[in-house]
C-alpha cells in the first residue's frame, strides 16, 4: 500500500505524543504517586494525559477485601459511598459501578492490573480507568495503550516497592528509637535502685550514729568511734556520687605525650595504698613503651578500677599481675596493659554484661567500675576485654592505639 | 414564550456611563425572559465595577448571577472592546447554584475545592434525564488556575460537562475581578453548578499545531519552566524559533511567544496549551499556568486560518455534544488569540456562530485561561483555546 504522507506524518506525531506522554507519566509515577492519598496528584495527570473520565486506584487485601486508595475525575459524594466487598477474584471494576460517574455514559473500561507476583498474603493493585467508549481509541492505537500499561505498571509496582521500603525503614527507625528509650528508663531504673540501695546503707548507719550522738552521755571513745563512723560512711557517699558524675560527665579529653608506663605505676600505688589486707600487685613491662598521647588522669582512673578489682576478688596471699607490652590494633601498633587476678573468674552467664553501666555482682558498689574503663579505653579509639586467665581467675586487656607523641 | 426550553436572553450596552450601561444590558435581557434562572454579566475594564455591581443587583432583585470583568465581551459575531454585556438564561426547569472561594493565593486548590462545595450545596445528583454542568470563573493572577480546576474537580467529579474561563489583566490600571452575590471579588474562584432539562454541549479546540522537536521540562516549579532539557527554558525556546528561522530576544519574546506557545501532550494525540507570558533575567519562562516536571513539551504555531477553523470546530462540537437544538452559547475565548488575531477575531466568532446555528443567541469573554475537557473525560485549565457551552433548547 503507497504511503501518504499526510497520514504518516499524522502517525508519526501521534506516536510521538503517546511516548511523550509516557515519559512524562513515568516521571510523574516516581516523583509523585502516593497510594495513601485519597486526591494522588498522580492519578489526576494520568487521567488528564490518558484522556479517560476516571481513574481508580484499588488495593485488593489478602482476605479479598477491596478498598478504594485513590480516585482522580471521581466527585467527593462518589467517595462517601462505600466501596470494597469481598473481592474473592472477581473483577474489582465492578464494585465500582454504583458511582454515579460511571453510569451516565456509555463507558470503556481500561483495567491495569499490576504485575505483582501473586504472593499470599501481599495486597493486590489495580489501576482502572474509564474512557467514553464513543470516543474509543482506533485500534492501532490499543496496542500502544497496553504497552504504556505494561511499562507504568512496572512503574508503579517499583514505586510501590520503594514507598515499602521506605515505610519499613520508617518502621525500623521508630522502633530503634522505641528500644532506645526503654532502655533508657530501663537504664534510669537500674540506676535508681543502685543508688537508693548504695545510698540508703551508709546513710542508715548516719543516722544511727547521729541518734546516739544526739542522747549524749556517752564515754569520749564511743563518740570518736561514732564520728569516725560518720566521716567513713559520709566518705563513702561522696565516693558513690564522684563514680556517678565521672560516669555521667566524663569531661573533655585532655590528651598529652605521657609515659604509659608512668601513669600505671602511679595508679599501682594509689591501689596499694588503699588496700586492707595487702594483696601482691606486680608490674611486668618487658619492653620500655614510648611516650605516647593519653589523658593520664582518666588512663589512670581506668587502670586503678581494674586493679582494684582484680585485688578485690583475689584471695589473701594471692597475687594480681600488671602486664605492660607492646601490641596491634587494626593492623597499627597499641600499648597494651593486661591485667590478671586469682579470683573465681567471670561466670559465662553474666560475661556479656560485665561492661554495663550499674552491672555488679558485688555486695555494694554502683557497677559503674567497668563501664568507666570501657568509656575511657573507647575514648582513646581503644577497646577493653577480658578472658579467662591460665589457672584461673581473669585477665582484662585494655588496648590504646599508640599515637606517636 | 415556552419557559420549559432554555434560551439564553442577551442585553449589551456600550454607554459609556457604568450604570446606565449596566441597567439597560439588564433591562434588554430581562425583557425577553418567562422564567429568569441565572445571569453571567461580563463588563470591561472602563467601568467602575462597584457601579456595575451595584446596578445589576438592583434591576435583577433575587436573580442569581455571577460574572467577570474582562478585556472584551464576545456578542454574536462581534467584539465589545467597551461595554456591559448580561446574558440570561430563561428557562423555569433549570436549578442553580453558587459558590466563590479565595484568597485563591493561599492555597488554590482548596479555593477551588470550597467553591465547588458551595456551587454544590443542596444540589442533589439530577436524575439521568437531566445534565449538569459546572462553570468555573477563576483568577488567574495570583495562582496557578490549574490548581483550582482539581480542587474543584476532586469535589464535583469529571461526569458532568464543565467549561469556564479566568481572569486577568493586560497592563496595570486594568482591575480584574469575579463577580458574584453582589459583591466583585478578586482572587477568587466563582463556581456555579447548572441542572438542565437535557443535554448541555462542550466544545474545546485550540488549532495549535505542534512544530520541530519535543524539549523535556527538566526543570519546573509551578507556572515557571526553568531549565528544558537541563538548559535555560528560553535558550531552548529561542533555539526551536531560529529552527523555524525566526530571531527571538528578550525584547522580541512577547510577539513570538503570542503565536507560539507550548503544547504537553495527551495520548490521544492533542496538545494542552501553555501560554508563555515572560522570560526572567536568569532565562526561566513563565507561563499562564502550571507545566509539569518531566513533560515533553513542544512548540506549536498557528495561523489564523487555524484557529478559525478551531473556533468553528469547538462550536460544532457543543452543537453536536448537546445532541439536539440550541437555546444559547456561552463562549471563552482566550485574550490571547484576539492579540494574536486582531480583528480576524470575529472571523473566528462568525465561524462560531455560523456552526451553532445563526439564530442562536452566543454571549461570551475574553479569558486568561480556559476550563474544559477534550470530551468526555477529565477537565484541565487549557490556554489560547476557544471553549463552547451550548444550552440545549
Amino acid at each position: 500500500m503507497p504511503s501518504v504522507p499526510g497520514r504518516d506524518v499524522r502517525t508519526t506525531e501521534q506516536r510521538l505524543a503517546r511516548l511523550s506522554v509516557l515519559q512524562e507519566l513515568t516521571v510523574a509515577a516516581l516523583d509523585l504517586f502516593d497510594p495513601e492519598s485519597p486526591e494522588d496528584p498522580f492519578l489526576e495527570r494520568v487521567a488528564e494525559r490518558l484522556g479517560c473520565l476516571v481513574a481508580l486506584w484499588v488495593a485488593i487485601e489478602p482476605d479479598g477485601q477491596a478498598r478504594l486508595v485513590g480516585a482522580a475525575g471521581l466527585s467527593e459524594a462518589s467517595r462517601a459511598l462505600p466501596f470494597g466487598a469481598p473481592h474473592e477474584g472477581r473483577d474489582p471494576a465492578t464494585l465500582a459501578v454504583h458511582y454515579p460517574e460511571l453510569q451516565r455514559i456509555d463507558l470503556l473500561r481500561w483495567s491495569l492490573e499490576l504485575h505483582q507476583p501473586p504472593t499470599p498474603g501481599v495486597v493486590r493493585h489495580a489501576l482502572l480507568l474509564w474512557f467514553d467508549s464513543a470516543r474509543r481509541p482506533p485500534e492501532e492505537y490499543l496496542p500502544a495503550f497496553e504497552r504504556l500499561a505494561g511499562v507504568l505498571s512496572r512503574v508503579l509496582v517499583h514505586r510501590l516497592l520503594t514507598l515499602d521500603l521506605r515505610r519499613s525503614y520508617e518502621a525500623l527507625a521508630r522502633t530503634q528509637l522505641a528500644l532506645v528509650e526503654r532502655e533508657r528508663l530501663a537504664a534510669i531504673g537500674e540506676l535508681a535502685a543502685v543508688v537508693a540501695h548504695e545510698v540508703r546503707n551508709p546513710l542508715a548507719v548516719i543516722f544511727n550514729c547521729v541518734s546516739n550522738l544526739g542522747k549524749g552521755g556517752g564515754a569520749p571513745e564511743d563518740t570518736s568511734a561514732l564520728l569516725s563512723i560518720l566521716s567513713e560512711e559520709a566518705h563513702r557517699l561522696n565516693q558513690i556520687v564522684s563514680e556517678l558524675l565521672e560516669f555521667a560527665r566524663p569531661g573533655e579529653l585532655r590528651m598529652a605525650a605521657d609515659s604509659l608506663e608512668d601513669v600505671v605505676v602511679s595508679a599501682i600505688a594509689a591501689v596499694r595504698a588503699a588496700q586492707t589486707p595487702v594483696t601482691a600487685i606486680e608490674l611486668v613491662a618487658p619492653t620500655p613503651l614510648p611516650p605516647q598521647m593519653l589523658d593520664a588522669r582518666l588512663v589512670r582512673r581506668a587502670v586503678i578500677n581494674l586493679v582494684t578489682n582484680a585485688v578485690q576478688v583475689t584471695p589473701e596471699g594471692g597475687r594480681v599481675e600488671v602486664r605492660l607490652c607492646e601490641g596491634t590494633m587494626g593492623g597499627m601498633p597499641a600499648s597494651v596493659i593486661e591485667i590478671t587476678d586469682e579470683g573465681p573468674g567471670i561466670p559465662a552467664g553474666i560475661d556479656a554484661r560485665v561492661f554495663e553501666p550499674f552491672f555488679t555482682t558485688k555486695a555494694s558498689g554502683v557497677g559503674l567500675g567497668l563501664s568507666i574503663v570501657k568509656q575511657v579505653a573507647e575514648a582513646h579509639g581503644g577497646d577493653v576485654a577480658f578472658h579467662a586467665a591460665e589457672g584461673g581467675g581473669a585477665t582484662f586487656v585494655i588496648r590504646l592505639p599508640r599515637t606517636p607523641a | 414564550m415556552n419557559a420549559t426550553a432554555m434560551r439564553l436572553s442577551i442585553g449589551t450596552s456600550l454607554h459609556e456611563d457604568a450604570r446606565v450601561a449596566a441597567g439597560s444590558s439588564v433591562r434588554t435581557a430581562l425583557a425577553g425572559c418567562a422564567s429568569p434562572a441565572l445571569a453571567f454579566v461580563f463588563a470591561t475594564y472602563d467601568y467602575s465595577v462597584d457601579e456595575v455591581v451595584e446596578t445589576v443587583s438592583q434591576e435583577l432583585g433575587t436573580l442569581p448571577w455571577v460574572g467577570v470583568v474582562t478585556p472584551g465581551i464576545l456578542v454574536g459575531s462581534r467584539v465589545l472592546p467597551r461595554g456591559v454585556a448580561v446574558g440570561i438564561v430563561d428557562c423555569d426547569r433549570v436549578r442553580v447554584c453558587i459558590g466563590a472561594a479565595g484568597p485563591m493565593s493561599g492555597d488554590a486548590r482548596e479555593a477551588g475545592r470550597r467553591a465547588a462545595r458551595d456551587a454544590l450545596s443542596g444540589m442533589p445528583l439530577p436524575p439521568a434525564d437531566r445534565s449538569r454542568a459546572m462553570l468555573l470563573f477563576s483568577d488567574t493572577e495570583h495562582c496557578d488556575a490549574a490548581d483550582v480546576v482539581h480542587g474543584a474537580l476532586s469535589v464535583a467529579g469529571s461526569g458532568i460537562a464543565w467549561c469556564g474561563g479566568g481572569t486577568g489583566s493586560l497592563a496595570a490600571g486594568q482591575c480584574s475581578a469575579q463577580l458574584a452575590f453582589g459583591r466583585a471579588l478578586r482572587d477568587h474562584v466563582v463556581a456555579v453548578t447548572l441542572d438542565c432539562p437535557s443535554r448541555v454541549g462542550v466544545g474545546i479546540k485550540h488549532g495549535w499545531q505542534p512544530t520541530g522537536a519535543p524539549a523535556m521540562v527538566t526543570r519546573a516549579q509551578g507556572c515557571v519552566v526553568e531549565h528544558l532539557e537541563h538548559r535555560p527554558a528560553f535558550e531552548v525556546y529561542r533555539t526551536a524559533a531560529e529552527d523555524r528561522g525566526e530571531r527571538v530576544d528578550v525584547e522580541r519574546f512577547a510577539d513570538f511567544a503570542t503565536s507560539h506557545p507550548l503544547g504537553i501532550p495527551q495520548a490521544d494525540g492533542e496538545y494542552l496549551i501553555r501560554d508563555p507570558l515572560a522570560v526572567d533575567a536568569a532565562g526561566a519562562l513563565r507561563f499562564l499556568a502550571s507545566v509539569p516536571d518531566g513533560a515533553l513539551v513542544r512548540v506549536m504555531e498557528g495561523t489564523p486560518a487555524m484557529l478559525v477553523d478551531a473556533a468553528r470546530a469547538a462550536a460544532t462540537m457543543a452543537r453536536e455534544d448537546a445532541g439536539g437544538p440550541i437555546g444559547g452559547a456561552l463562549l471563552f475565548d482566550c485574550i490571547s488569540r484576539y492579540l494574536m488575531l486582531g480583528d480576524r477575531l470575529e472571523d473566528e466568532l462568525a465561524a462560531c456562530q455560523e456552526a451553532l446555528g445563526s439564530d442562536v443567541p452566543v454571549l461570551g469573554c475574553l479569558s486568561f485561561g480556559e476550563v474544559g475537557a477534550f470530551g468526555a473525560r477529565t477537565p484541565q485549565f487549557h490556554n489560547k483555546t476557544m471553549v463552547v457551552l451550548a444550552f440545549p433548547a
